[in-house]
This record gives structure tokens, sequence and C-alpha cells, in this order.
């Protein structure tokens, strides 16, 4: 009888135990699935001001019709359906590079600088940047909670026969962990 | 603007040295001492940090205010609170005062006794970004714990995390508002304050919570008074300080 209760004890403990570990891989994989989401609708709000920003500069800008290009390509790459998360982590350190270098030759340009267009356009871009730099920070964090979850003993046993894999965490550059500045860029 | 003159200061103390000489003296009872303490040190000293600070001495921050700091996610059954500041340092609208926030116990017999849940000081000010949902900073001994609609939130800052527990009800926008500079600000301003710090971004305002455990401005008989006017300068400087150090008055575009 004593035998019998203390294997029942072992037992409801045992899957006490596993229920908590599903539940917190679970609960890792929808927090990453949630901020990644809420990245993708401030991404999408950073594509859709493009055709305005590549308009407002393009007319200003002679030597960097590739770069405005490849922007546009990137935007409309970005855009197409079925894309997978990992492809949109790529294109948009691809695009934050290009926006970047954009940023930076407008220094060339004083009439540009001047243009009330492209003031306003430089104001949204400045909060959504910060609003983007912010999502990637807490996809990051969310991204390697979870990546710890799958590695480290015991969930890492339940994360395998759950299937979960290693996921991809946004790059970072040095300069974006100190708050990123468009304002700075273009007044460089 | 809000930096004390050194002559008012020294002023200041010294009254105060002979304030309480002549307390002692002349036996006054406590209610007119604090009365007194209020009117003779307290007041001059707000008057001598900044002359457009309007300083009420029986009115404090409103309850809703306090419950919309996030910081007590308990029951609360007494609110009291006194010393109400209001005015603007660099553009920036703030207000504080001291509160008393009590909680009632009731024993098997009946009998009735009050616990003390927070006895400090209350500050609110405007934040420069926007805010739709609430991000509560604690520090580690914080025992009253967060509010159940939050979730705790690892921050990428090991330094930062190690002094603080955050809680938020977005993870994103408790990123946004804790950037790597800001979470550094807050770093230093723990460091001013001497008491444990209390901090929640929500609605669009910063609110800081200082607990000292008892009330700021009182000046118990057996404390020399000197001291507790260094402990209000303290304070009343730590307040300007949060606004500086974080900037405050630097606003995002968005908010312009």
């Amino acid at each position: 009888m004593t035998i019998l209760l203390i294997i029942s004890a072992v037992t409801v403990t045992l899957i006490i135990i596993l229920v908590k570990i599903f539940n917190t891989l679970i609960d890792k994989k929808n927090q990453v699935t949630n901020i990644f989401s809420s990245t993708d609708v401030l991404l999408k709000k950073r594509y859709n001001l493009i055709p305005n920003l590549v308009s407002s500069v393009s007319r200003y800008m002679e030597h960097e019709k590739e770069v405005l290009q490849k922007i546009t390509e990137l935007r409309n790459q970005a855009n197409k359906p079925d894309i997978t998360d990992d492809q949109k982590i790529t294109l948009d350190n691809e695009l934050s590079s290009a926006l970047g270098s954009i940023m930076v030759a407008v220094e060339n340009y004083p009439d540009l600088k001047a243009n009330e267009n492209f003031l306003h356009l430089q104001h949204i871009l400045t909060e959504i940047e910060a609003q983007i730099s912010a999502a990637r920070r807490a996809y990051n964090q969310a991204v390697t909670n979870y990546n710890n979850a799958i590695e480290m003993i015991p969930t890492n046993f339940m994360a395998r026969s759950m299937g979960y894999t290693h996921k991809k965490v946004f790059g970072i550059k040095e300069s974006e962990k100190q708050n990123i500045n468009i304002k700075a860029l273009f007044n460089r | 603007m809000a930096t004390f003159m050194p002559l008012t200061l020294i002023l200041v103390i010294l009254w105060s040295v002979l304030f309480q000489m002549d307390i002692h003296r002349d036996s006054i009872r406590v209610g007119r001492y604090q009365e007194t303490f209020k009117q003779q040190i307290i007041h001059p000293l707000i008057q001598a940090m900044d002359d457009q600070f309007i300083h009420t001495p029986d009115h404090c921050v409103s309850y809703q205010l306090v419950r919309a700091s996030a910081f007590f996610p308990t029951r609360v059954d007494k609110f009291s609170g006194n010393d109400h500041v209001n005015g603007q340092v660099d553009g920036v609208d703030f207000q504080f005062s001291d509160v008393k926030l009590l909680q009632r116990h009731t024993d098997s017999k009946g009998r009735v006794t009050w616990e003390k849940l927070f006895c400090g000081t209350f500050f609110v000010a405007e934040f420069n970004k926007h805010t739709q949902g609430v991000t509560v900073i604690h520090p580690e001994t914080w025992e009253y714990g967060a509010p159940s609609y939050t979730r705790y939130l690892k921050m990428d800052n090991p330094e930062f995390n190690q002094q603080f527990n955050v809680y938020g009800t977005d993870s994103i926008e408790a990123h946004y508002l804790l950037t790597h500079t800001m979470m550094k600000r807050l770093m230093e301003i723990k460091k001013l304050a001497t008491e444990d710090l209390l901090i929640t971004f929500a609605d669009g305002c910063i609110y800081l919570a200082i607990d000292y455990g008892n009330d700021p401005n009182e000046a118990p008989i057996n404390i020399p008074v000197s001291n507790r006017v260094i402990q209000y300068i303290h304070t009343l400087q730590l307040l300007v300080d949060v606004i500086r150090e974080l900037k405050l008055n630097e606003k995002l575009w968005a908010k312009r």
C-alpha cells in the first residue's frame, strides 16, 4: 500500500513537472510569435513610408539612384506574401543598411535638407525607427529566452520532442544599441 | 532656477538649528511644532528651490494618480498625504507630495491593526514618449509584487536586471521606454537615492515613489531638525535631477 502511494505521488509530481515544462515552452514560443507579429506591423509601417521617401529624395539625389532602386526592390520583396520570418529578418537588415546610407548621403544635398515635406518624413521615420529598434530588442530577448529553454536541461528533451528549433535573432548594430538617431545622421 | 541659492540654504539650516533649540526650551506641543516646522522650514526650502513652485501643505497628489502608478497591487484601506508641490522644471510639468498608504487587518478576536504599505514621497511628471500600456519597475527588494495584468520582462541589460525587476503589459513598449541610455540613467538615479525607488510609465507620465517608511516632512522632536532638512533637500534635488537626468524635456517628434 505504502509503495503504491509513493509510486502515485512520484507519478503525479512527474506529471506536474512535465505539464509545467510544456506550458513554459508554449509560453516562450508564443511570446516570440506575438512580438514578431508586432515587429512585423512596425516594419510594414516603415515599408509604407518608403515610396514617399524615394519620391522625395530621388529628385535631388543624382548619385544614389542605385541605392534607391535597391530600397524599392527590398520593399517589394518584403511585401510578398508567404516569405519566412528568417527572410523578413534578412530583408530588414539589408533595408536598414540601405536606408542608413541614404541618410548619410543627404548631407551632400542642402536643398533636400531644407525641404518641408522631407523634414516631415524624417520626423515620422525617426519615431518609427525608435519603435522598430525597441521591437528588435524585445524580439531578440524573447528569442534568447526561447533558445535558452530549448537548449537547457531538462526543457531541451521536451522541446526536441515538440519539434522546436533554434530561432534567428535580428542583427543589431553597435550604433543602434546606443539609440538610433536619424536626426543626427541627417545633420552629420 | 531650481537650484538652491547658497545663502538661503545656510540661513534655512541655521534657522532649523535655532528652531530646534527654541522648541525644546518652550516645550511647544508636537502638533504645533510640526505646523511651525512646515511653515518656517519646508516652505522656504521649496521657495528657495524655485519661487515658481507652488507648495500647498494640506494637500496631496490624488488617490487616482497613486492607483494609476500600479505600485500597489494590494488593497489600500486608508490614504492620506500632505505637502503637495507642483511646478515646472525645464518646461516639464510635475507634482509631488508625501503620501501614506495603510491596509487594515482584523484578527480572529476582532482587533484591528493597520499595516503601513508605503510612507514616503510620490512624484508624477509628464513623460516625453507616448505610452499605451503600463511598465512598472521595482527594486529587487519590493515585497508587494506586480499587477496581475503585467508579466515579468527581462531587459537586455544584465546590470539593470540585477538592480530592478521590470513588469509590463507590452514587451516592445517596455523596450521602447527603457532604451539603453534610459536604463543607464535610471541606474544613475538609483545611486543618488538612498531609499528604494519605484518607477512606472503609464498614461504618458512617469511615476516615481521613494519609500522612506515615515513622513519625510514631519519632524520628530528626538531627531535634529537639521537632519530632516538635509533629507528634504536631498529629496527635492533628487526629483529635479530625475527630470534633468531622464531628459524628460526632450520630447520625441511624435509628442510635439
